[in-house]
């Protein structure tokens, strides 16, 4: 295996896809899902909270809840049988790439490109909440200084975590994609097991994180809770980390074995 | 340099091919021929790793690439019979992230694209005709000067100035002592660069020779603005039965004729000829031959 390889195809497939259709897609659903977030602040802040933090929170809740795993899932469910049916991965695998760097590059690619949109999210819910509200709303007012270097970490902390939910989800729509060679199946299949997963142990853990806080507790609110330090952030590393990596792996083990008995003609 | 060894191809109950065996050398060119659906293309697939062998072993230089895709990786250079490359990326950004992975210099893909004249490299790939494509995936096999190279149906799609520059490319690798395999379901396509000719046919080599052996002369063709007279005037001078009138030309048995006597003969009956050649056999006629001891 050539890890430098795995590199050069990690980055080149970055600049592509940035200014793909998917990409961009992806970032319009987000920018689109805030707006809809500050629709909703705007006509029901009782419901909310109503202050700039809690549109923040709030926004970033339901992205880290659903549209991340969603789109995690549907975009690497295309991953693979997108370009082997144009026989990009027939070129690929004839004499340039082994088929487990192939693989390992589409997944670091599809992590990397969910750090992209995690960030792009969390500033643009920031600054759409910093515009709307006023900055210092949302990085003064609400959360004391003291609180806020208590919390923050945390927060940090429970905003990290799902990552490795993503990840499982990432492994299931890689192997989707080398399953389904047609993308509307595979689209399909990732759509309709979106609904399913709930049921499997280990995948969707992450909903009882970061966002309740925000959902439940309007942030002003939440400072005192902070302050009083009644705040417990209560996470299980075997349900949240461990077992989400165990089902990462495993099903990143039968891609691997699939794509290896793979004839990929152009 | 290659080597293959009783390679067999199975998708489910259905046999490609079984007991592939031949060998390439430095220097050498051989032609891959074999009707549509042969197998040719899965062959050339399994040589560059792209498709999954059911039995047997490519060895490079007596290693098995089985065990070590590196050997592939810096020894093969294969052209697809449809190219495919990143539809959205110019020919330039295609070939370089190619070039990349096998770490090969600007200045050897700038000398790739020059020899094959391509020049329009900032046209995006889907934007270029079936032609250009071609001339593209054929530079591509060039990327990393690998020591073996795999041409798939390389004159398909291909402009008569594709087809020249590509047979001089040819002619210029042989002599920096490249394998080259060149698969076509065209005998006469290759038959002028090949050195030897592989027929695959019904999942099995049926004939390995030198291009000699299998590519001979059988008819004398002359096509006359006289063509009655010639055939009356060479039906006398001949036998019957190797004189044969067909609609637009005449055909005489090849072993029977001395084709300067047969000039001279036509032109002293003041029936000069407007054409006069040889043709040789055909893929047919090696099929139809071969069919007889199978």
């Amino acid at each position: 295996m050539k890890p430098e390889n795995i590199i050069k195809f990690i980055l080149f497939e970055i600049k592509k896809t940035i200014f793909s259709i998917g990409f961009l897609s992806s970032i319009i659903l987000i920018v689109l899902s805030s707006l809809i977030w500050v629709f909703s602040q705007k006509i029901a802040p009782q419901i909310i909270g109503g202050s700039g933090y809690d549109f923040v929170f709030s926004s970033l809740r339901f992205d880290v809840n659903f549209l991340f795993p969603f789109l995690s899932l549907i975009i690497s469910s295309v991953s693979i049988n997108y370009d082997a049916s144009m026989g990009i991965i027939a070129t690929l695998t004839s004499g340039y790439m082994k088929r487990e760097e192939l693989l390992i590059g589409k997944y670091a690619l599809i992590i990397v490109l969910f750090v992209m949109i995690f960030l792009t999210a969390l500033i643009f819910n920031i600054v759409l909440g910093g515009i709307i509200w006023g900055f210092p709303e949302i990085t003064e007012e609400g959360i004391t200084t003291l609180s806020l270097s208590l919390f923050l970490p945390k927060l940090v902390l429970s905003s990290l975590l799902p990552v490795f939910s993503i990840i499982a989800l990432i492994s299931l729509g890689i192997l989707f994609s080398i399953l389904f060679r047609n993308i509307i199946g595979s689209i399909s299949v990732s759509i309709g097991s979106f609904l399913l997963l709930d049921i499997i142990k280990g995948f969707f853990k992450y909903k009882s994180f970061l966002p309740t806080y925000a959902n439940d507790l309007p942030f002003k609110e939440l400072n005192k809770v902070i302050e009083n330090n009644l705040l417990e952030f209560n996470i299980n590393y075997l349900e949240i980390v461990l077992i989400p990596l165990i089902w990462a792996f495993l099903i990143f083990l039968i891609s691997y074995f699939k794509i290896k008995k793979m004839d990929f003609h152009v | 340099m290659l080597k293959t060894v009783a390679i067999k191809k199975k998708y489910g109950n259905f046999l490609v091919f079984e007991d592939i065996s031949f060998e390439v050398n430095k220097g050498e060119i051989v032609a891959l021929i074999g009707r549509n659906g042969a197998g040719k293309s899965t062959l050339l697939g399994i040589i560059a790793g792209s498709i999954n062998k059911t039995y047997g072993h490519v060895l490079i230089e007596g290693r098995d690439t089985a065990k070590n895709f590196d050997l592939i990786r810096s020894n093969v250079g294969i052209q697809l019979e449809k190219s495919a490359f990143y539809p959205h990326l110019s020919i330039r950004n295609n070939l370089n992230f190619f070039s990349n992975l096998k770490n090969f210099s600007n200045k050897g893909l700038n000398d790739i694209l020059e020899k094959f004249a391509i020049h329009e490299i900032n046209k995006k790939f889907s934007d270029l005709s079936q032609g250009m494509k071609k001339r593209m995936a054929i530079a591509s096999a060039l990327i990393g000067d690998p020591a073996i190279l795999l041409f798939d149906e390389p004159t398909v799609n291909l402009d008569p100035e594709g087809i020249f520059i590509f047979y001089d490319i040819i002619k210029e690798l042989k002599s920096k002592r490249k394998a080259i395999i060149i698969s076509s379901h065209l005998l006469t396509d290759i038959s002028n660069i090949a050195d030897r000719i592989i027929f695959i046919d019904r999942g099995k080599i049926i004939i390995d020779l030198p291009k000699y052996r299998v590519i001979i002369p059988k008819y004398v063709v002359i096509r006359s603005n006289y063509m009655k007279e010639s055939y009356e005037l060479l039906k006398n001078k001949y036998s019957d039965n190797c004189v044969l009138l067909q609609i637009n030309e005449i055909k005489m048995d090849y072993k029977n004729i001395n084709m300067e006597e047969l000039n001279k003969l036509l032109v002293s009956h003041d029936l000069p000829p407007k054409e006069l050649f040889i043709e040789n056999t055909t893929l047919k006629d090696i099929f139809d031959e071969t069919r007889k001891y199978h």
